[in-house]
């Protein structure tokens, strides 16, 4: 996992580091949370208190004044207060030890006054009197006196009990409202520290309701919620503590299950892909079954791995000793052979390069007369004795039938002969079993070598050691010959055999001719698709190009067979239906093919063909010089057969404009030197473009060759070539399906 | 209702009867009411058998007195005040038309009716229940010297309240005077007033009440007084001894009513 926006993984700890401390960050950001929402529920509380205390110090009041005005109106009703209203003679005494003792009343009650109906106080020296009209405000009232309220009630005595005309007289209670509250069991208020506000200057009587306005009272401490928030914060405390130490506890289980056993595991991962050893420590069981069983999965995993790289390894060791192994002999093969020229290659040797060709003479012979079993037997033991010649580092390949090599470095080519002598002379010598004792078997040998002054090129030390192989086979060349500078032109002239093979084999039975096809794009009105058909030899090692067989075909005069070859290839490919019906084929013909008196015959194959398809015959230049009659004969004769003629590589060669038209050709098909030119020669192009018009007006129809860039494509179309063919248009290819298709037209 | 001779309104009960039959006239003890039991069962057995029965209640120096005085009130009434409130209840029982009224009167009620029969002439007939002199009430057989040293404290300080004990009130407050009013009305005046009377004087007693001592009914009957001995009877005649004290009652009454005038 990596975190966004970043580019390195973060280690596993830090992650478990992370992990917790986000977990105490949310654990503290709850903790606060819950601190101020249990704050801010401590103030509604206390709130709620404070407005619960100053409702019961109203009920308190109140009800301290509904128990005095009860316990006035009990005394008013009272017979001895009916007593002192008629005869207050001993009012003074009664008042004083009587009064408080028949009213029943607490301890805070400061005094008991009776007053005449007029509402004087029966007291001689009482000065305050109960009015004598009845009103809320004299029925009840308080007076701030000496620091303490004085509340006072007043009730009346009736004449009659249960009347409330015609009082009697009045019974006033006064009581210490202050002592009285302080005697009562607040819930809620503190009432030690009752505040009195401006009560405290009043100087006369307040009403009750006006002194429950002015006294405030603050709440009781709550125990409760004090204990609550005790709890709340030390079991915050505890929390916070327990969060810590779960925290440590988790780091340090985390590192002991997770961070180290994850470690564990990338080192077990590192060891594995350094390749180095697995660490005791490394192997030992992981605390964690999952991580366990990853670590034993990867081990497994690893063994596994290696062992299939063992294995793969030996079967790459053997697919190579396969590929690279002669199975008869076990020496190197062919594959090898040419692998180590191209090593050598690009190792650039600083010193002269040796190869020494052994031919087996006669082997077909020897084959023929003894079987391949006594020939096989030849070959295993020519090849061990030449190997028991050789030093360790010099490898003995067999890269044909009967054909060793061998490749010396290090070596003047003198050693390198004497080697070659002595492995004659070895295998020539010893007897080998199947053969009549008689029979020895020879060998010759050719030593070819490239200078370090050279640039190494393995074609040619291979050609070299050819040549010298060529000359050894000669009679009375001592069967050893070296390369000199004197077989040069041979070199040139002797192509590979391996050419020469692929050339025979194709004139012989046709083998080995691959038939490529070109397109030819109509341009222009034309719609008839055409494919050159362009000759390649394979073997067993892949394409011989035809720069590589064309020297054979001169050299040996083989183009007629060839051209043979290749219309009988063609042939059998449009009978075959490897190629599509509508498309038409042009075929290139050799100058001596040309000038051949039984040219028709030689076209037979083709020829059945020509009612279904366009059959264009192609010439070059240099054909048409020589022997100019004759061939025009023959091509009247095929047109009139139904063949078109193409003159291929116009402009290549020396044309004259007089033989051009004197020929029956139907195309000219411009040199691709001609069609460059019109795009890249500012000198030329104009007169090829005359000649284009010109050909044109002679009624020739015009194929631009050597097509390659859409520019040059839209140049010779706009110039009013009927055909066009290049890379641009499609390379040359051998069609796989029965229909015939460009791999790239334009 | 009604308006007595100290000013003060005092309440009764009063229900008429046979006209033929006297009226009756209950005195309640020191202190109490109409309402005590003694008084207040024997007044509605009375008045079922057709007597006349007014139950008033003594003011005591209380504007229309319904309860029981507390001792440890301030009792500032006194003997003749209580007597005069009889003679005023008698009167209104005449005006009603009531000729023959006959005063019952309990406990010290029965010394009251005693005082108050020397005042009203032609009363038809007194009788004490368990009646019992104030010597006994105002802290028991100490009564002449305590008279004395009430005097004195008369004399000097007439209206000062003093603390003395009676019987079932260990601090009775009382001015001197009024406390004297009922200390006279010892065993001798009370023989004295009963000798002196001509109106027939009945005393019902119970042989369990022992306040005035085992010869106080045979004191009485030297007095003149008839007395109706109630046995296993307490001062209260309480319990079963409620209708041997209405039996002894209805049985005064014929007597009385049998008297010739």
């Amino acid at each position: 996992m990596r975190l966004p926006g970043t580019q390195t993984p973060l280690p596993i700890r830090a992650y478990v580091v992370g992990f917790i401390a986000l977990g105490l960050v949310l654990l503290l950001a709850l903790s606060v949370a819950s601190i101020h929402a249990f704050e801010d529920l401590q103030r509604r509380m206390a709130d709620n208190e404070a407005t619960l205390a100053q409702q019961e110090l109203e009920a308190a009041i109140q009800h301290l004044f509904n128990r005095m005005e009860h316990s006035a109106a009990m005394l008013a009703d009272h017979e001895e207060v009916r007593q002192q209203l008629a005869d207050p003679t001993y009012y003074d005494f009664w008042r004083t030890h009587r009064a408080n003792t028949i009213a029943n009343t607490p301890e805070w009650v400061t005094d008991i006054q009776l007053f005449n109906f007029s509402g004087r106080p029966l007291m001689q020296h009482g000065n305050n009197q109960v009015s004598s009209t009845r009103t809320a405000a004299d029925t009840q009232f308080v007076l701030f006196r000496n620091g303490q309220m004085i509340g006072s009630v007043t009730a009346a005595a009736q004449q009659e009990k249960g009347t409330t005309t015609d009082p009697f007289g009045y019974v006033r209670i006064s009581f210490d409202l202050t002592e009285a509250l302080r005697n009562l069991d607040f819930k809620y208020a503190d009432i030690s520290r009752l505040t009195l506000g401006a009560m405290e200057r009043a100087g006369s009587p307040w009403s009750v309701d006006r002194v429950l306005q002015e006294l405030t009272v603050p709440p009781l401490p709550n125990a409760d919620n004090q204990a609550m928030s005790s709890l709340f914060f030390g079991s915050l405390v505890r929390f916070g503590v327990i969060a810590a130490t779960l925290g440590v506890i988790l780091y340090i289980g985390m590192a002991r299950l997770m961070v180290r056993p994850v470690r564990h595991l990338a080192g077990v991962v590192d060891a594995l892909r350094s390749g180095g050893e697995i660490s005791p420590v490394q192997q030992q069981t992981l605390a964690v079954s999952e991580l366990d069983k990853m670590r034993r999965s990867l081990l497994g995993y690893h063994e596994d791995l290696t062992d299939a790289n063992r294995r793969l390894d030996n079967t790459n060791r053997e697919l190579w000793t396969l590929a690279h192994k002669d199975p008869l002999t076990g020496f190197g093969n062919r594959r090898a052979f040419d692998q180590k020229l191209a090593q050598l290659a690009t190792e650039k040797p600083k010193s002269r390069i040796h190869l020494v060709l052994f031919d087996c003479n006669h082997f077909k012979a020897i084959n023929d007369t003894y079987g391949h079993h006594v020939g096989d037997e030849v070959l295993r033991a020519i090849a061990k004795r030449i190997q028991s010649l050789l030093r360790t580092e010099d490898c003995l390949y067999r890269t044909g039938g009967d054909e060793f090599a061998c490749i010396f470095t290090g070596l003047d080519t003198d050693a390198v002969e004497e080697v070659a002598a002595r492995c004659l002379h070895t295998v020539k010598a010893g007897n080998i079993p199947g053969l009549d004792a008689i029979e020895r078997v020879g060998l010759s040998a050719g030593i070819g070598y490239v200078d370090p002054s050279e640039t190494f090129d393995p074609t040619l030390l291979q050609r070299r050691a050819d040549v010298a192989m060529y000359r050894a086979k000669r009679p009375g060349s001592g069967f050893v010959v070296r390369w000199g500078t004197a077989m040069a032109g041979e070199a040139e002239v002797l192509a590979s055999r391996r050419v020469i093979n692929a050339v025979y084999r194709g004139i012989e039975d046709g083998h080995g001719v691959e038939m490529h096809y070109q397109l030819v794009q109509p341009l222009q009105d034309e719609t008839c698709q055409c494919f050159e058909a362009l000759a390649r030899l394979r073997d067993e090692q892949g394409l011989v190009p035809p720069e590589q067989y064309f020297p054979v075909l001169e050299s040996r005069g083989l183009e007629v067979e060839f051209d043979a070859a290749v219309i009988n290839a063609v042939a059998e490919d449009l009978q075959s239906g490897r190629l599509d019906a509508s498309n038409g084929i042009s075929v290139n013909l050799s100058a001596h093919t040309l000038v051949r008196n039984d040219i028709e015959q030689l076209l037979v194959p083709l020829a059945r063909f020509i009612h279904r398809r366009r059959l264009v015959l192609e010439v070059t230049e240099t054909g048409l010089v020589s022997r100019l009659d004759i061939a025009r004969e023959n091509l009247r004769r095929l047109r009139e057969t139904g063949f078109e003629i193409a003159l291929d590589d116009f402009g290549s060669g020396y044309s004259s404009f007089k033989y051009l038209a004197s020929m029956p050709v139907d195309i000219v098909k411009f040199d691709i030197s001609l069609v460059h030119a019109l795009q890249f020669d500012d000198h030329m192009a104009p007169f090829v473009a005359d000649l284009v018009e010109m050909m044109h007006r002679a009624g020739y129809k015009l194929t631009a060759e050597g097509i390659e860039t859409p520019e040059m494509l839209q140049q010779v179309r706009g110039l009013g070539f009927q055909f066009a063919q290049g890379f641009l248009i499609g390379h040359p290819y051998r069609p796989q399906s029965q229909t015939a298709e460009s791999p790239r037209s334009a | 209702m009604r308006a007595m001779p100290n000013g003060l309104n005092a309440v009764a009960t009063y229900t008429a009867g046979e006209p033929e039959k006297p009226a009756v006239l209950f005195v309640h003890g020191f202190l109490q009411t109409r309402h005590f039991p003694t008084v207040a069962r024997l007044g509605a057995s009375l008045r079922e058998n057709g007597y006349t029965v007014l139950q008033p209640i003594l003011t005591l120096r209380v504007p229309e007195r319904k309860q029981s005085l507390s001792c440890d009130a301030v009792h500032t009434h006194r003997m003749d005040e209580s007597v005069s409130e009889i003679v005023a209840w008698v009167e209104m029982l005449r005006e009603q038309g009531h000729d023959q009224v006959v005063l019952f009167g309990h406990s010290y009620g029965g010394v009251q009716a005693v005082a108050a029969a020397l005042r009203i002439p032609d009363l038809t007939g007194v009788v004490g229940i368990s009646l019992a002199d104030a010597a006994h009430t105002f802290g028991g057989g100490n009564g002449g010297n305590l008279a004395e040293r009430v005097r004195d404290q008369a004399r000097a300080h007439p209206g000062k309240v003093r603390t003395y004990r009676l019987s079932h009130c260990p601090k009775y407050a009382t001015p001197p005077a009024a406390y004297l009013s009922y200390v006279k009305w010892d065993r001798q005046r009370i023989l004295k007033a009963v000798e002196a009377l001509d109106t027939p004087v009945f005393v019902i007693v119970g042989d369990a009440d022992e306040r005035m001592g085992t010869d106080w009914p045979s004191a009485l009957r030297l007095a003149g007084a008839r007395v109706q001995r109630v046995p296993g009877a307490n001062h209260f005649f309480s319990a079963m001894h409620e209708f041997d004290l209405v039996d002894e009652a209805l049985s005064v009454l014929e007597m009385i009513e049998a008297t010739p005038r």
